[in-house]
């Protein structure tokens, strides 16, 4: 026990005197993230509102899918981009393999099923009563799209804070893709990972207190708007 | 605006749950519909509101299909209305600010509308957070304010109180040039505000005449 209370007070002068290679190392993994998030979401928020609101064939089986796919292991992604990105594979003529492109890609990969599904389930559930209303007060299809987006808002922040939160504490991924090179590819989840496995757990653990702390923020922010929404008028 | 339908059917799989050879809905008339549960009545209005396509046969509004102009002029207040996460006053001024109305207009206009249904005082109140006759006063609200031609109510008094209901007869019968088709399974109230009854039983039209004919 005073083992561990050691290495949280080495975490905790680890945090009060960050070195470069630290916050490097943060402000990496919030950038892959960070765009890995914002491209699911360019992507995920339209196909979800699609996906949920229209009927089409092998709708059923679309959704099975997509449900799976929500919880894709990340070593297997990581794997599986890792192969298309290597030399020989289909995009290997980019040379992006061990680059943070790469993880970026991976954790596209990973956050687009999850952003996509979180939207479907609510464009499911509310998405039709919704459409009906903009139609029946004289709305066209654009007025739809807008109003949509409007009332389901939460739904649709929930969906990109989930699918950040995912990305920025998977390790799987990352590790594979991107292979943890020191000052290029190295994140906190692959940090941590690395100091675990060389003994060094006040470091990891320092790491691993910054991580909580950005999720901690996250869901604050999360939280707070949706205080507002319920709070409003 | 007048309505034809013809031949309408309405079926899910080989059910079908309405089927009209003809029916002329005259502008300016105040309609009842009646029938037991489930005898048709909400999916008449559904298929002249747009929401929903027939299987088979047309509607005509003042001889042409359903447009984008078209559906601009009609509403249709379901049984359960769905009222926008925002405050009533914003729930009754979206139709009209995607119709682009300027926000002096959209303003008086929509303070003029609660007044009429006296619900001024619930103007700031979050929409979502009302009770069951207030949503439904404030669904009407939000279909009277953009004077529709034609105004499709699925039950609008089910949860409202007897005066309330008075004030809301009052209303509907001022409203001149516009079609009302009223869905009600009270008989007192078909007879005091309606023109024409229209009457389902299973799908079927089994009675359309002007009272007292
Ligand atoms: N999407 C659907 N799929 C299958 N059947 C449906 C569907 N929608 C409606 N029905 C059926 O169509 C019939 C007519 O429904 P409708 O809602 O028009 O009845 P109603 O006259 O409005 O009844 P109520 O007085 O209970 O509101 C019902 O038997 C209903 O079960
Ligand atoms: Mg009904």
């Amino acid at each position: 026990m005073t083992y561990f209370s050691d290495s949280f007070k080495e975490a905790i002068s680890l945090l009060t005197t960050f070195d470069q290679e630290v916050y490097g190392i943060i402000l990496l993994s919030l950038f892959v993230s960070f765009s890995s998030t914002v491209i699911a979401t360019v992507m995920g928020i339209p196909l979800g509102l699609t996906l949920g609101l229209r009927s089409f064939r092998g709708k059923g089986i679309v959704t099975r899918i997509l449900y799976t796919m929500m919880s894709l292991p990340p070593v297997v992604v990581g794997l599986a981009v890792a192969i298309i990105l290597s030399r020989r594979g289909a995009l290997g003529s980019f040379r992006l393999l061990y680059t943070p492109a790469a993880m970026i890609i991976a954790q596209t990969v990973l956050v687009t099923p999850i952003v996509t599904g979180i939207v479907f389930n609510a464009a499911k559930a509310h998405g039709e009563g919704i459409k009906r209303v903009c139609r029946t007060l004289g709305g066209n299809a654009v007025d739809v799209i807008w109003l949509l987006i409007a009332e389901l808002r939460v739904n649709l922040l929930i969906a990109v804070v989930t699918g950040f939160g995912r990305a920025v504490s998977e390790v799987g991924a990352v590790m594979i893709v991107g292979g943890n090179i020191k000052y290029h590819t190295r994140v906190m989840t692959t940090y941590i990972a690395m100091n675990n496995g060389m003994g060094n757990y006040a470091k990891a653990l320092a790491m691993g207190l910054v991580l909580l702390g950005i999720s901690f923020l996250v869901n604050t922010l999360l939280y707070q708007f949706g205080m507002e929404v319920r709070d409003e008028h | 605006m007048n309505i034809e339908l013809i031949n309408v059917q309405k079926c899910y799989g080989d059910k079908c749950v309405l089927e009209i050879e003809a029916l002329n809905l005259d502008k300016q008339q105040i309609y009842g519909v009646v029938g037991e549960n489930g005898a048709g009545k909400s999916t008449l209005l559904k298929l002249i509101a747009g929401l929903e396509a027939p299987s088979s046969g047309t509607i005509a509004y003042d001889g042409e299909s359903m447009s984008s102009a078209v559906i601009k002029r009609i509403t249709y207040v379901s049984q359960t209305p769905y009222l926008l996460k925002r405050s009533v006053f914003e729930n009754v001024a979206y139709p009209l600010k995607i119709r682009n109305m300027s926000p002096e207009r959209c303003n008086e206009k929509v303070k003029n509308m609660l007044a009429m249904l006296q619900i001024e005082s619930l103007a700031k109140r979050n929409a979502q957070m009302l009770s069951a006759g207030e949503t439904q006063k404030v669904a009407l609200a939000r279909a009277l304010v953009f004077e529709p031609d034609v105004l499709l109510l699925d039950e609008p008094t089910a949860n409202i109180d007897q005066d309330t209901i008075e004030l809301i007869e009052s209303v509907l019968r001022n409203r001149h040039g516009m079609m009302t088709l009223h869905i009600s399974h009270n008989r007192d109230q078909v007879e005091r505000l309606c023109d024409t009854v229209i009457k389902l039983s299973g799908g079927r039209l089994v009675q359309a005449a002007m009272k007292g004919t």
